[in-house]
Order: C-alpha cells, then sequence, then structure tokens
C-alpha cells in the first residue's frame, strides 16, 4: 500500500499480520492459484513439447529418449505428407472461413431486420452449434453415404456423383468436410455478427436515409466498417478451431482419399498419438501452435486495427 | 521475527526426494511387482480379487464380459471390463504399457498394434504354462506363430484368444442364375473356389457388372480400399500372393524379421500386384469401395451391392442375420483367390489376437490374471463364445468336436455356429494363410501402404509410382 499517503501521526507499532511475513506481495498471492492452474495446463505441457521437439522418442521395446537437436525439423523440412497436410490444411481454413463469414453476415443482418419470431429462428439456426463434432461427422457420414446416403440420393438424382461416390473423390471430399463445418459453425459467427449489429444505433441508418443511401449502400458504409470488431473476433475464434480440426475429419474420411482430406491436426495426431512418435510428433505440434498463433496476432492487427483497443 | 520459510535448497532437496519417491513409484509398476522374468507367482502368494481387462470391442468380448460371472463365481475373482474400438484401445493400453502404471492387469493382444511394438511389457508365460499342465499345443499351430510369440526364442507372450481372417464370400444365388452362362463366356469356371485366380476373379465381377441386372446385384466386386488399415490388409494379401513383399526377405509367412531388414515394393511382382489391384479397384469394382473401411463393405455386402468380396470372417454371422442382412440365405465362402507367384501361396489373410498379462503388474494380480486367461482361452469357453456370439475358437480340439464339425459343412444361414461356415481352417493352414510381420514400427508402416494405396486407388497415381513411395516411406521409418 503507498504508505507515503498518510498524513496522520505515526502509526502504533503492532504485531505484523502473517501476511506482511510473507516475501511476495498480497496481490501476487491472489494470482498464485491461477498462475498454479496454468502452469499445470498449459506451461508444462509446452516446455514438455518443447523438449520432445528435440528428441527422438518412440515407446518401442528400445525405449529411449535420443537428442536430436534440430533433427526433427530438418526431417519435416523435407517430409512431404507434412506439407501436404499444410497444403490441404490452407484450402480447408480459407474455405471454411470464407463461406462461414460471408454466411454468418448475411444471415446476422437478415435476423436482424425480421420482426416477428427472430429469437425462435435464432435458436434454429444455433442447433448445429451443440451438437458434438463427431455427432456431426457420423450425421454427415450418413448423409453422403454412396449406398443409402440422402444428399447422394438428391445429387445422383440430377446426374451428380453417379459414377463416383463424394467422399471418394479428392476434390469433393475436401468441399464436403469444408461444408460440414460450415453447416455446424456458422451459427456461431452469425451469434457474434448479431450482437453487434443489434448495438449500431438506430439514427446512423436514419442520417445515412437523409443522405439518399439505399439498402447496399447502408450496408456498405454504415453496417459493414461498425461490424470490423465482431468480424476479427469471428475469424480469430474460427481460425484458431479451424486450424485444430480433427474429429470431423477422423470420423469422415480418416484423412482419404489419397490424404485429400489429411489436415494438419490429423497429421499430429497420427504421428503423436497413433505412432507414439511423440518427438516428431510434438515438433509438428509446435509448428501448428505457432502458425496458429501468427495467424490470430494477424487477424487482430489487420481487421480489428486499432478497434479493439478501446 | 521468526518466520518460517524454506530456503531454495532445502526446497530442492524436498522435491527431488517427491520426484524420486514418485519416480520409484512409478518403475515399480504402482504396486511394486516390476518388470518380470516370467516366473509364476508362488504358492505363497494369494490371487488378487480384482483384475482389470482391456480389450477392442470385439464381439467375442462382449460375449465373455456376459459370461464372466461365472468366472467371478468359481474363483472370487471380479474381472472389470474396458472395451474400445480398436485405436482407442491401442491407444490406451500402449499408454498403460509404457508408463508402467499396471491400470490394467490383463490385455488383449493385437499382435501387430502391441504385440509387436511392447511385448517386452507383456509377462512371460513359459512357466505359467509349464506349472498349470496348460495345452498350449492345442491352439492351432499359426496361432501361436502369429500372436503369442514375437521374439525367435520361444517365449510365449499371450495366449491365442480370437482370430478374424480374410476369405472370400460370394453371393451363392447369383452365380446359381447366372454361373453357367458366365462359365461359358469366359471358358473357366465362373463360381469362386480355391482354384480360382485373381486375374480370373477380375473377368468374373466384370463380367457380373456388364451381364447380370443391377435389381439383382450391381457390382460384380467391392473392396476395403478406404484411406484405412483396411486398405492395407487387402493389398497386403494380394501382394503376397503375386510373390511380391514389404520388406525384403520377408515373404508374408514368418512374422519373426531379421534385424538387418530394407523396403521392398519395388520388385517386379509387387508392381504387378499394384496395377492388378488397381486396375480392380478403380476399373472393376463398386465404385464406393474407396469409401469403405472392413465395416463399410461388410454393410455394403450384406446389403446386396455385390456378388462378391474378400470379406473378414467374422463377417458371417452379420450376413447370416436376416435382420441385419438382405442376402442371408445365399452367403458362400471360400478360400481367397490364388496370385501367380510360383515360391509361395497366400489365399487367407490372418487377423487373429492373444490375450496377455501385464508384466507391471502386481505377483497378487498375475495369479489372479492367469487364471482368467486360463479359463478364457480353455476348451469349453471358446466353444461357448463360438456358439453364443460368433467368436473364433483357435483350439483344434474345438473344431474336432462333432457339432463343430457339422456346422462347418453346413451354410452361414443355416449353420448353428456361422462363423465355421468359411473354411478358416483350411485357411488356417500355413501353405494358404499370409501374416504381417511383427515389426515394432508396423502400424507406421502400414499407414504407408494405405495413404499411398488410397493415391493408387484413386487414381491420382500410378502404380509404379506408388510402390516406389511405399518404397521410400519405409526406408524413412526403417
Amino acid at each position: 500500500m503507498p504508505t507515503d499517503a498518510y498524513v496522520g501521526g505515526e502509526p502504533e507499532e503492532t504485531d505484523q499480520s502473517v501476511l506482511d511475513s510473507v516475501p511476495i506481495s498480497f496481490e501476487m498471492l491472489l494470482l498464485l492459484p491461477s498462475i498454479a492452474t496454468l502452469a499445470v495446463l498449459s506451461i508444462i505441457p509446452l516446455v514438455v513439447m518443447i523438449y520432445l521437439s528435440f528428441h527422438e522418442v518412440n515407446f518401442t521395446p528400445v525405449n529411449e529418449v535420443i537428442f536430436l537437436g534440430f533433427g526433427n525439423y530438418t526431417q519435416m523440412a523435407a517430409d512431404g505428407n507434412f506439407w501436404n497436410s499444410w497444403r490441404v490444411t490452407l484450402f480447408y481454413v480459407a474455405g471454411s472461413l470464407g463461406l462461414q463469414l460471408g454466411l454468418g453476415i448475411l444471415i446476422a443482418v437478415m435476423l436482424h431486420r425480421v420482426s416477428r419470431g427472430e429469437n425462435l429462428l435464432t435458436s434454429i439456426i444455433i442447433m448445429p452449434m451443440m451438437i458434438a463434432p463427431v455427432v456431426v461427422g457420423l450425421l454427415w457420414q450418413f448423409l453422403l453415404d454412396p449406398s443409402f446416403g440422402l444428399y447422394t440420393y438428391m445429387l445422383n438424382q440430377v446426374g451428380l456423383f453417379v459414377d463416383q461416390p463424394i467422399l471418394a473423390n479428392s476434390t469433393s471430399a475436401l468441399v464436403s468436410i469444408i461444408i460440414m463445418d460450415t453447416w455446424q459453425w456458422t451459427p456461431l459467427v452469425v451469434l457474434i455478427i448479431l450482437a453487434r449489429v443489434k448495438s449500431i444505433p438506430q439514427h446512423l441508418y436514419e442520417a445515412a436515409s437523409v443522405d439518399g443511401a439505399t439498402g447496399i449502400t447502408q450496408f456498405r458504409h454504415v453496417t459493414l466498417p461498425l461490424l470490423k470488431p465482431a468480424i476479427a473476433i469471428a475469424l480469430l475464434l474460427r481460425s484458431m478451431d479451424l486450424m485444430r480440426y480433427f474429429a470431423k475429419v477422423f470420423i469422415t474420411t480418416g484423412g482419404g482419399p489419397s490424404s485429400s482430406t489429411k489436415v494438419i491436426g490429423l497429421y499430429v495426431y497420427e504421428r503423436a498419438l497413433r505412432f507414439f512418435n511423440l518427438g516428431y510428433g510434438s515438433a509438428t505440434g509446435l509448428v501448428l501452435l505457432i502458425v496458429t498463433i501468427l495467424m490470430g496476432l494477424m487477424f487482430v492487427e489487420t481487421i480489428m486495427g486499432g478497434a479493439g483497443d478501446e | 521475527m521468526s518466520r518460517k520459510t524454506i530456503d531454495r535448497r532445502r526446497f530442492l532437496r524436498a522435491t527431488g526426494a517427491a520426484a524420486t519417491v514418485t519416480a520409484l513409484a512409478g518403475c515399480s509398476g504402482g504396486g511394486g511387482g516390476g518388470g518380470s522374468d516370467g516366473t509364476p507367482p508362488g504358492d505363497d502368494v494369494e490371487a488378487a480379487d480384482s483384475i482389470q481387462f482391456i480389450t477392442e470391442s470385439t464381439a467375442p468380448s462382449e460375449a465373455l464380459q456376459s459370461i464372466v460371472g461365472e468366472f467371478t463365481e468359481e474363483t472370487g475373482i471380479e474381472v472389470e471390463f474396458t472395451l474400445s474400438p480398436l485405436l482407442n484401445y491401442t491407444e490406451q493400453l500402449a499408454n498403460d504399457l509404457t508408463s508402467q502404471s499396471a491400470n490394467y492387469d490383463v490385455a488383449y493382444v493385437d499382435p501387430y498394434n502391441i504385440g509387436a511394438p511392447y511385448y517386452t511389457d507383456l509377462e512371460p508365460l513359459n512357466g505359467y504354462i509349464e506349472q498349470n499342465d496348460y495345452d498350449y499345443e492345442d491352439h492351432i499351430e499359426i496361432h501361436r506363430v502369429a500372436c503369442s510369440e514375437f521374439e525367435d526364442d520361444g517365449t510365449i507372450r499371450g495366449l491365442p484368444y480370437d482370430c478374424p481372417t480374410i476369405l472370400l464370400a460370394y453371393r451363392q444365388d447369383v452365380f446359381d442364375e447366372y454361373g453357367d452362362q458366365a462359365t461359358s463366356d469366359l471358358g473357366f469356371e465362373a463360381e469362386p473356389n480355391p482354384d480360382m485366380t485373381w486375374s480370373q476373379y477380375m473377368e468374373v465381377a466384370r463380367w457380373i457388372t456388364e451381364n447380370v441386372p443391377d435389381d439383382m446385384v450391381p457390382y460384380g466386386t467391392g473392396h476395403m480400399a478406404a484411406q484405412h488399415q483396411s486398405l492395407a490388409n487387402e493389398f497386403e494379401m494380394i501382394q503376397w500372393s503375386f510373390g511380391g513383399t514389404q520388406l525384403e526377405g520377408f515373404d508374408g509367412k514368418d512374422p519373426i524379421l531379421p534385424d538387418d531388414i530394407s523396403a521392398g515394393f519395388t520388385d517386379d511382382a509387387s508392381m504387378q500386384a499394384a496395377e492388378f489391384y488397381q486396375e480392380l479397384v478403380n476399373d472393376v469394382a463398386h465404385p464406393a469401395s474407396t469409401t469403405w473401411d472392413w465395416g463399410g463393405v461388410a454393410q455394403a455386402f450384406a446389403n446386396g451391392e455385390m456378388a462378391m468380396s474378400p470379406q473378414w470372417h467374422e463377417n458371417s454371422g452379420l450376413f447370416a442375420d436376416p435382420e441385419s442382412s438382405e442376402i442371408a440365405d445365399t452367403v458362400r465362402w471360400t478360400l481367397a483367390p490364388s496370385g501367380p507367384a510360383e515360391n509361395r501361396n497366400v489365399q487367407a489373410h490372418y487377423g487373429g489376437s492373444s490375450i496377455g498379462i501385464n508384466a507391471h503388474t502386481t505377483p497378487e494380480k498375475k495369479k489372479a490374471a492367469w487364471q482368467f486367461i486360463e479359463w478364457t482361452t480353455s476348451e469349453e469357453i471358446q466353444y461357448r463364445l463360438l456358439s453364443e456370439v460368433g467368436g473364433t475358437p483357435t483350439r483344434q480340439s474345438v473344431y474336432d468336436r462333432d457339432d463343430v464339425q457339422a456346422a462347418s459343412d453346413q451354410t452361414a444361414g443355416e449353420s448353428e455356429y456361422p462363423n465355421v461356415s468359411p473354411p478358416i481352417v483350411e485357411g488356417w493352414d500355413l501353405d494358404n494363410i499370409g501374416q504381417r510381420p511383427h515389426h515394432p514400427d508396423w502400424l507406421q508402416l502400414e499407414q504407408v501402404i494405405y495413404t499411398e494405396g488410397s493415391a493408387m486407388v484413386s487414381g491420382d497415381q500410378p502404380a509404379a509410382d506408388t510402390m516406389q513411395a511405399c518404397a521410400d516411406g519405409f526406408s524413412n521409418i526403417l
């Protein structure tokens, strides 16, 4: 406490409390449980992961830990499967983000204009978000099944995918998993954008009307600029989630056909937890972490600009 | 003022001691059992009153769980089951074995996912077998070779427990109606039989697709060719039968590998096998084959989507059940076709598993665990698992029983025991069976096969490039 602010007489000598005898501040004491929790859940695993990434660690009868230096990283640089997974992830993240954001903004703006039954519509729209990703994967697997899938049947009726099932083609399989994720997570973007749309003052639109702005012009010059912080938040949340995408691919395609849907999350899982190649798996996981952080920073800085700092 | 403080040196000493205690506890296997030289616990050790058993969630294991109360009644030992799908089971058990924490006392031992990489964490059972006069030799030879022993010194790490095997399933109704016409058009016996070759198989499949009406059967053949372990299993069998190999010096027969091994795949026979498989799946088979793993292709066959298909034989019960199959009365089984290899014959693919004891558990638990695995693999229980749920006994004595012999001569639809309707004992003959090697990295090696194989059957990669990519992938891992 700032004792120099005291202007009265000298305080009488009293017994020091137990807290005074601890060589750290009271604030730091309050923070200690959080720091300890963070250390156990995040910092220690991260340190172990970094340590493992410089070693060869295999759970085989040999079971030795061998220091490799940057060996895992140089192996990774020359690993065609690793780069293929990044290429798939890039397409997947870009496609999903684009679709989810576009649809999310569109649906949110339309919902805002609905005068009756908005709550009911919103409840219906957010339903997919409440389903576990594994269940979504199973559901879509049934819908796309070449023998009895409803969507396959409908597409077959218009002459599509008659000779090759949807999940058997490299391009359509990747598009399918993008659509699966879009179906499930566009509602989250809708919620984020809708909250922001509702906070835009009505008088801005009235002023724009007076200046002769039509619906589309209003959207472009009033709504969209004010949505920027919400868009940045949606992009940040979705991009981080998309980079770690795993369950639906694992259930529906297993990364196939021809590794066309093997996103980087699945690749890391296979190396680390299926083959127990913990060193190499940690190195690939670390690269994934760094890329995710960089991408998040990029979104915050470029799209949110200074708006988020307010 | 006196403060109760702890200096850095004391702190480090204290935490160091705690860490040492923790580490020693970890090494002692959660109760002091430690590793093992395979000597069974002595008479002074009393069997534990409960043990933990982890297994892949297969039909026989689920059935075992349903009757384990009888074991408890007999011995007083409770058995807690953990049933998980293959990959989850592998992860859980591998973690447990390598950490030596002994959460599981008894384990279902998949020879490739668990046995080959972690056999040192499984209790040697030779001493137990000898001490208890266990009739190990009654287990058919292939099981002893394939899923019980992982070293070349005769150490037994698991008792044979169950054995799915890839054979050929086909629809008799299709051949009853169109078989003669196909035979006449093709110039050889069209109905699948042990003498059929893979090239004949492809011709028959193509003929059926082109000539049999879709309302009877749309396609001649279907395959487990998704980017999954199933694709590797099917291709390995074909590769061996063509005379090719995944590892130099390995022929799909003896699972114990020499120390110095190198990647195969680039031999002429493997190239031919790859070209054949690519044409079979890409041009002839049901187009959904590249999306089916072993479960998917089984369900598609049961739905009547194809006339012939390599299948794991334990699906026989599924095909014979009218509630789950549209072709219940019509399914027949035979050995898979043979290849052109002159030096070997492979017409079946081995998929058996054993059951073993965690080497790191306590002597008390080991004693109880032995009683459980001895009971589980006894003739009586194997017979019951066959008759009640469709397990696959590994003991010759079960197949020698009159009712089992009679059932094996019937079709799956008629048979009381659908799992013996396919010619499994013939398939297990060492002259017919093919099996994967006991290599600690086999899971990872096999992934190379099905990843590159998926590109091949999807038409994204030529067969020759696929074999070269497999060779390169193997070399990187080896």
